[in-house]
């Protein structure tokens, strides 16, 4: 197989094109975002999994996690972007436009958290899918996807754009946000994530690890991300088990929250807002040709 | 540092895996190197960089182990990690799997590549994926390689010698002094800091050599601000210790070769007395 290799075409560590520095939005030193994956009975219905039981955690969503997620940022006064499959928003439909109704951005997360890369006419129905489900639902179209899985083919892109996306948030290769040169003269902006730090699920499925060392972890590397300023974007997810719905975890996260807003000059954004910022200054940010 | 530095009595080499895209080749398949599939790229365009300034910070050599196709797509790296009087070593494969077969071909075509990419030929070798026959280890001496770094099998170095004379020096490494132990089950970085530095006492206590083991990939590698941080403190602590030294692993296998001139036969594997299943 013969693999594309992203290029970097814009970065200060090239000689060729450097990005200039600009200030981000409100001239804040910090930019903050929160995501949510809403990942609630999708997750176990696409592995073809009865979401009951053992396997019912993705239930917990809907029925407890949303809400307790949505009474901390309104506490907090935070805006969030959560990210919703389109199965999920079918399932409980209200529980989604209460998401929207709050103020909160909603994006695009797949159909049932698909883990596995479909065959190309598959997964663009799927995307088309789901896009309908969720513009249906909210009366306006997501803007902004991510990644049920990190993964992403040769059709995602291109799809996404073509049904309106601007920008897409699954890759892990920076701290900032850049610009995807996608061909064709066209491009979307990356807002990269990272799920082995900046997230929930590595700390309670894997290391199983106590939740206050978990806050520790969040709080010691916003400090460090404050201190050069920048980026900085925490992701959970509302479910229970390896999620962070439940009262123990929710508290985790409003701790961690509460720390980064105990610091001058930090901006929450939603990640649309950050897309609006990064697209009308794109000179200030690095670029990758796909 | 000399060419040819003293034996202190604790060295430590600091031995970087670079990753940039040729581990998530390995497991991409048709989705791209994207995603879960772009952690290597997050070194290239940021690990790197940040281990480069704390190293420089600290003064210390290290050892990047590079496979030499990532490499020749990065070149700009390659010449920021010689400018700043680090080595650079072979990153190397002589079989893809357990079961699979070997070949010992890329042992020197790796060596070509490298060495036309820096102009120097490199002195050190190290598995990317831990896998090494009974013919790896004289094979890399008789082409001029002088260690490897690969084994788990010893607290300090040693050196080899075969039939034809040639020697390699093996620089082990160490499990609890490896970054992706840690954090391939998502360990905090709190936890990684902890257990960095008791087996450092332990080491230290026991005569005295270590080899810390980083990775430049985002996610189970040292390369995110709280994980630099990080080994910019374990380096630090240490480095504060009488007697510790730290060295470019060429530099340390031809020092320990210098001070230590008995050597053992390459290791072999005695056949057991079993029958294994067809494959």
């Amino acid at each position: 197989m013969t693999f594309a290799y992203p290029q970097v075409t814009r970065s200060v560590h090239l000689s060729t094109a450097s990005p200039e520095t600009c200030p981000w939005p409100k001239n804040a030193r910090c930019v903050v975002a929160f995501t949510v994956d809403f990942d609630g009975t999708g997750n176990e219905v696409g592995k073809g999994l009865d979401p009951f039981g053992a396997h019912s955690a993705g239930r917990y969503s809907a029925r407890r996690g949303i809400a307790r997620h949505l009474d901390m940022l309104e506490r907090l006064a935070i805006p969030a972007t959560f990210f919703v499959p389109g199965y999920d928003a079918e399932c409980s439909p209200d529980t989604v436009r209460r998401i929207a109704q709050a103020g909160h951005e909603v994006g695009a997360h797949g159909y049932v958290h698909e883990g596995m890369l479909l065959e190309p006419a598959e997964e663009v129905r799927r995307l088309t899918l789901t896009h309908t489900i969720l513009s249906d639902l909210l009366g306006s179209p997501p803007r902004g996807w991510r990644s049920p899985s990190g993964q992403k083919t040769s059709v995602t892109l291109p799809t996404l754009k073509s049904l309106g996306y601007v920008y897409d948030s699954s890759d892990k290769d920076a701290d900032a946000p850049y610009i995807l040169d996608i061909g064709d003269g066209q491009s979307m902006v990356e807002i990269p994530n990272n799920t082995y730090s900046l997230d929930d699920f590595p700390f309670f499925n894997f290391s199983i690890t106590p939740v206050s060392e978990v806050i520790d972890q969040w709080k010691h590397e916003f400090d460090l991300r404050y201190s050069e300023g920048g980026f900085f974007m925490l992701t959970v997810h509302p479910r229970s088990g390896w999620g962070s719905g439940t009262p123990s975890r929710t508290n985790a996260i409003e701790k961690t929250l509460r720390h980064i807003q105990r610091h001058r000059d930090v901006h929450f954004v939603r990640l649309i807002d950050l897309y609006e910022h990064v697209s009308r200054n794109p000179q200030c940010f690095d670029e990758v040709r796909i | 540092m000399s060419s040819q530095p003293k034996l202190e009595r604790c060295p430590v080499m600091i031995g970087v895996n670079v990753d940039t895209e040729s581990q998530d080749v390995l497991n991409a398949g048709k989705g791209g190197l994207f995603g879960r599939h772009s952690y290597g790229r997050y070194g290239a365009r940021e690990g790197i960089w940040r281990l480069l300034d704390e190293f420089q910070q600290l003064e210390v050599p290290a050892t990047f182990f590079v496979v030499p196709d990532d490499a020749l797509r990065h070149l700009h790296i390659i010449e920021a990690i010689l400018k700043q009087g680090h080595e650079i070593a072979v990153r190397g494969k002589v079989k893809a799997q357990t079961s699979g077969a070997s070949s010992l071909e890329s042992l020197a075509q790796d060596r070509d590549t490298l060495q036309k990419i820096t102009g120097v030929q490199p002195a050190g070798w190290r598995a990317v994926n831990g896998l090494v026959t009974e013919q790896t280890l004289p094979a890399l001496a008789d082409l001029g390689y002088v260690y490897d770094s690969s084994a788990l099998d010893d607290d300090v170095p040693y050196v080899m010698r075969g039939s034809s004379g040639s020697r390699l020096v093996q620089l082990p490494m160490f499990d609890y002094l490896t970054d992706a132990t840690f954090y391939t089950h998502r360990h905090t970085d709190a936890r990684v800091r902890k257990a960095w530095a008791e087996e450092a006492d332990a080491q230290y206590c026991a005569g005295g050599y270590i080899n810390l083991t980083l990775h430049t990939r985002g996610d189970v590698g040292s390369s995110r601000l709280p994980r630099v941080q990080a080994v910019g403190d374990f380096i630090r602590t240490l480095g504060q210790r009488p007697g510790v030294a730290f060295y470019r692993a060429t530099d340390l296998a031809h020092a320990w070769r210098d001070v230590f001139t008995s050597t053992e036969d390459f290791p072999v594997c005695r056949p057991p007395q079993i029958n294994y299943p067809e494959p």
